[in-house]
């Protein structure tokens, strides 16, 4: 254990010392990632699906806030619905615009959680996700998670209207498939979208309450109720409103998620670190530029304590 | 010539002003209550743009049925339940942007305490070595100018 608490002040001390390059970086892969994911579930622009595109838009991503991040993936996700039908364009914006004006104005940091929730679903991680977002974010991830699901709901729509107008054009009928009504049927008729909404806003909020109660290992009993809640309470869901619902996906994501959470909960103090701060300001008399470095204490891992005498004072 | 405690000041403040003091000292710029009901007024308005949005997709939607039934849809009714919709709706909205802002202005009030002592320090050094370049002397906090 102490190895693995050595280990993480370690990383801790690495990150805050060179943060100034690693925050790029880790924002440039995730850019990266979010937008290949974008354009391998939605990728209808020829444009967008050049990879210079995709590396140049996460390279300038690098640089800027998450919330522009989330914002270009936004305007990416309405540029490739254009390339399928404009009215099926229009419900994307729509939501897009209820998203932002609803919520992510207010806190427009957990803006990206909503791009990662089809991520998750690529990954097979989506049951995993109440669990780790209920401890890290707690109850403000729980709208960004629902129009996450609703985005990864859209895309799927709109690939079967793709379809659709594809094989409608293909034999070449005079009835053409109207992409808002088609759009906005699959999404208000998917019973199982509902029942997602439901357990992920429960299980978000029962693992934030445990995880913010003062008793002791606290934590470890949140992910467990966290976890065993989302199993549960998709059973009954599913048995209740008649929705078909795969439970070994949702077992084993719940036991990922646990997992994860675990490995988060210990990662979790390398996150919060001092960051190295590239200053610039001046005064009458001068310019001044100035790096900040935090001063950093690194447990050491070799200390021996030999007992020498083994009598007990009383 | 460069002050090691000045810069150490500058410092701090340059910190503060790079990260939440983007955000909180435009915040205290303003009296709470001000802070806050100009903030709800803003909610307000993106309340009824949202409201406004998703009545339009489900107009939309269910623009047959309502097509179909336009001669004989109880207009009166539906314009009062469209309003106490909306007006619950704003009602909510204005209730947790009041909790919000002011939980956020409360949460921002004690680093930009710090943020105008760090200010207060920098500008009475300033004080003294402008006093001192002028051939005056500095006891404690007084200045005696000569």
């Amino acid at each position: 254990m102490t190895t693995l608490l050595t280990f993480r002040d370690s990383v801790k001390a690495f990150c805050s010392r060179y943060d100034y390059i690693i925050t790029p970086i880790l924002k440039f892969i995730l850019a990266l990632v979010l937008f290949c994911n974008i354009n391998a579930q939605i990728g209808y622009m020829p444009i967008l699906q050049n990879k210079l595109v995709v590396v140049l838009l996460s390279g300038i991503c690098a640089f800027l806030p998450l919330e522009i991040m989330a914002g270009i993936g936004g305007v990416m996700i309405i540029l490739n619905s254009a390339k399928v039908s404009l009215d099926a364009t229009l419900v994307g914006l729509a939501l897009m615009l209820i998203f932002y004006f609803g919520y992510a104005r207010f806190s427009p940091k957990t803006g990206i959680i909503a791009l990662l929730v089809p991520l998750c679903y690529r990954l097979h991680i989506i049951y995993a996700l109440p669990i780790i977002l209920g401890f890290s974010v707690g109850p403000a991830a729980i709208i960004p998670v629902i129009f996450g699901v609703i985005l990864y709901y859209y895309g799927i729509s709109l690939g079967e209207l793709m379809n659709l107008l594809s094989a409608s054009a293909a034999a070449e009928e005079e009835e053409t498939v109207q992409g808002y009504q088609y759009i906005m049927t699959s999404l208000v008729d998917n019973h199982l979208m509902l029942l997602i909404f439901v357990v992920f806003a429960c299980v978000i909020l029962v693992t934030y309450a445990i995880y913010r109660a003062s008793f002791s290992n606290s934590w470890i009993v949140a992910f467990v109720v966290g976890g065993f809640l989302n199993v549960v309470l998709f059973l009954v869901g599913g048995v209740t409103s008649s929705v078909e619902v795969e439970i070994a996906p949702i077992f084993v994501g719940s036991l990922v998620g646990i997992v994860l959470a675990v490995v988060c909960q210990f990662g979790k103090g390398i996150v919060d670190y001092q960051r190295t701060e590239l200053l610039q300001f001046e005064d009458d008399e001068y310019y001044y530029y100035v790096k900040a470095i935090p001063k950093l204490s690194v447990a050491e891992s070799n200390k021996n304590v030999k007992r020498i005498n083994s009598k007990t004072h009383n | 010539m460069v002050r090691e405690e000045n810069v150490k000041l500058m410092s701090r403040i340059a910190i503060y002003e790079k990260h939440a003091g983007k955000t909180e000292i435009p915040m205290h710029k303003f009296y709470k209550g001000d802070y806050v009901r100009l903030n709800c007024l803003k909610t307000v308005v993106s309340a009824t743009i949202v409201f406004l949005l998703a009545a339009s997709l489900i107009a939309v939607y269910k623009l047959e049925y309502l097509l179909a039934n336009i001669l004989k849809m109880n207009y009166k009714g539906m314009l009062i339940a469209v309003l106490g919709i909306y007006a619950a709706w704003i009602l909510l909205y204005w209730l947790v942007a009041r909790v919000v802002y002011a939980a956020r202005y409360e949460k921002a009030r004690s680093n930009i305490i710090i943020y105008n002592h760090h200010l207060k320090k920098l500008q009475e050094e300033g004080r003294k070595e402008a006093v001192k370049a002028k051939g005056g002397v500095v006891i404690g906090d007084d200045f005696i100018d000569f």
